[in-house]
C-alpha cells in the first residue's frame, strides 16, 4: 500500500474519475432515497447494508468536489475570482468528467432525464422513445 | 468520570444587564468532583497558545467497507493547552506543585474538564427579536464560560454580541477552499482523508469584517475600535462568531450534485 500523500487539490486524475462517480452515484439518488427510508421504517439492518453504496473514493476527493462545484456554479452566475492553478485545473476535470457522463447517459430529449445507458431504447422515467 | 460526579454549577451574566467578560483576567476553571472542590488558574490564552491548539487537532476519515470511520482528536492538544498554561491549583492534597513539571501530573479526569471549560463558547440562547433587524450587518450572540463566581461554580455570559459587515463572494471563497484542501494517504480509494485546519480562514475573515462588539473589555473598559478589537479578542470567540456567519449556508459548498 503507497504511503504517498496526496493533495487532493492538485490530482486531477482523481478529481475527473470521483467527479464522473459523483455524477453517477446522484443519478440513483432519488431512488436510493426511497429504498433507504423503506428499509429503515421496517428496521432491516440487512437490507440497508445491502443497498447502501460502497464508497469508491476517499472522503477527502468529495470534499474538494464539492468545493469545485460551488466554485463553478458561482462563476455561472457572473461572480468573478482569480482562478489558483489547481481550481482552473480542477474545473477543467469536473468538465471532462461531465462530458464523459452525458456521453454514456444521455438525458432524454423529451425529459431530460440522464438514462441509465446510452443504448436505451426509450426513456425510464417518460417513455419517450428513442430511435 | 460522569457528569454526577463533576457538577459544574453555574451562574449567568447578562450582557443586556451591562455584564462584561473581562479579557484580559487570568483564566480560571473550577468545579466539584466527588465533593471536593477543585479551582485552576491559568494565564491568558493568547493568539500563539490557541494557535498551537488548533495546529494539533487531529481529524480524518477513512472508507471501511460501507461504513466510513472518522477521528477527531480535540483532547491531546486542548490538555497540551492546559498544561502550557497552568500557573497554580487550589484544592488538591501534598505539595506536588513545588516541582517542576507539576501540570503534566494533573490526571486527565481534570486535565479533560479544564479544556472543556475554556472552550465552552457556542452560540446564544438569547432570543434576538427584542432588537430589530439591520440589513447592514451581521449580528452573531454567544454564550461563553468564563471566570469563576465562587469555588465550584463558573461563570457564564450570555449574551456576547459579535456584529460584521455583510460577507463577500470572496470571503465565502476563501472559507470554503481553506475547508476543502484535504489530504490522502494510503491511495485515492481507500486512504485515510486528512482534513485540514481551517481556523486561520475564520480568524481572517472575522478580522476582515468584525464592526462591534458588546460584553467584553480590557483594563474594565468595553473594546470600542476595531483595532482594538482584532488584538484583543480571544482567538477561540473570533473562530466560534466567524464560523456563524457560515452557518445554515451550504456547508458542503456544492451540495447539491445532481447534474
Amino acid at each position: 500500500m503507497s504511503c504517498a500523500v496526496i493533495a487532493v487539490s492538485q490530482d486531477c486524475e482523481g478529481l475527473q474519475m470521483a467527479a464522473f462517480d459523483l455524477f453517477e452515484r446522484s443519478m440513483s439518488a432519488d431512488g436510493l432515497e426511497r429504498a433507504i427510508t423503506n428499509a429503515s421504517l421496517l428496521g432491516d439492518l440487512q437490507e440497508l447494508e445491502r443497498i447502501m453504496p460502497e464508497r469508491k473514493y476517499s472522503p477527502g476527493y468529495l470534499s474538494f468536489l464539492c468545493y469545485l462545484l460551488w466554485l463553478g456554479k458561482m462563476m455561472d452566475v457572473g461572480v468573478q475570482f482569480l482562478l489558483f492553478a489547481d481550481e482552473a485545473e480542477g474545473l477543467r476535470a469536473v468538465n471532462l468528467a461531465r462530458q464523459e457522463f452525458e456521453h454514456e447517459h444521455p438525458a432524454c430529449c423529451a425529459c431530460g432525464t440522464p438514462q441509465a445507458t446510452r443504448f436505451a431504447k426509450s426513456c425510464s422515467a417518460c417513455g419517450q422513445k428513442f430511435r | 468520570m460522569s457528569t454526577e460526579e463533576t457538577k459544574t454549577p453555574e451562574s449567568v451574566k447578562k450582557i443586556a444587564d451591562g455584564a462584561m467578560l473581562p479579557l484580559d483576567e487570568k483564566r480560571v476553571v473550577t468545579f466539584i468532583d466527588r465533593k471536593f472542590t477543585y479551582t485552576f488558574y491559568l494565564s491568558r490564552i493568547m493568539a500563539d497558545d490557541w494557535a498551537r491548539y488548533f495546529d494539533g487537532i487531529v481529524h480524518s476519515s477513512r472508507n471501511a467497507g460501507k461504513a466510513l470511520e472518522e477521528t477527531l482528536d480535540l483532547e491531546t492538544p486542548g490538555i497540551a493547552l492546559v498544561e502550557s498554561k497552568l500557573q497554580t491549583t487550589d484544592g488538591y492534597r501534598g505539595d506536588f506543585m513545588s516541582k517542576p513539571g507539576w501540570q503534566s501530573k494533573i490526571p486527565p479526569r481534570h486535565s479533560r474538564p479544564i479544556s472543556w471549560l475554556l472552550r465552552t463558547v457556542a452560540v446564544s440562547a438569547c432570543a434576538t427579536e427584542d432588537r430589530p433587524y439591520d440589513p447592514d450587518s451581521i449580528e452573531v450572540l454567544l454564550d461563553a464560560a468564563w471566570g469563576m463566581n465562587k469555588p465550584g461554580e463558573m461563570t457564564m455570559y450570555q449574551g456576547l454580541v459579535h456584529r460584521f459587515k455583510p460577507l463577500t463572494a470572496e470571503h465565502k471563497r476563501k472559507f470554503y477552499r481553506a475547508a476543502s484542501m484535504t489530504r490522502v494517504v494510503g491511495g485515492s480509494r481507500n486512504g485515510t482523508t486528512i482534513y485540514p485546519v481551517r481556523y486561520r480562514s475564520l480568524v481572517q475573515i472575522y478580522d476582515d469584517l468584525i464592526h462591534v462588539v458588546e460584553g467584553y473589555s480590557v483594563n474594565g473598559a468595553p473594546l470600542e475600535s476595531v483595532e482594538a478589537i482584532r488584538r484583543e479578542m480571544d482567538v477561540y470567540h473570533k473562530v466560534k462568531a466567524a464560523e456563524e456567519l457560515f452557518a445554515g449556508a451550504n456547508e458542503e459548498a456544492g451540495g447539491d450534485e445532481q447534474k
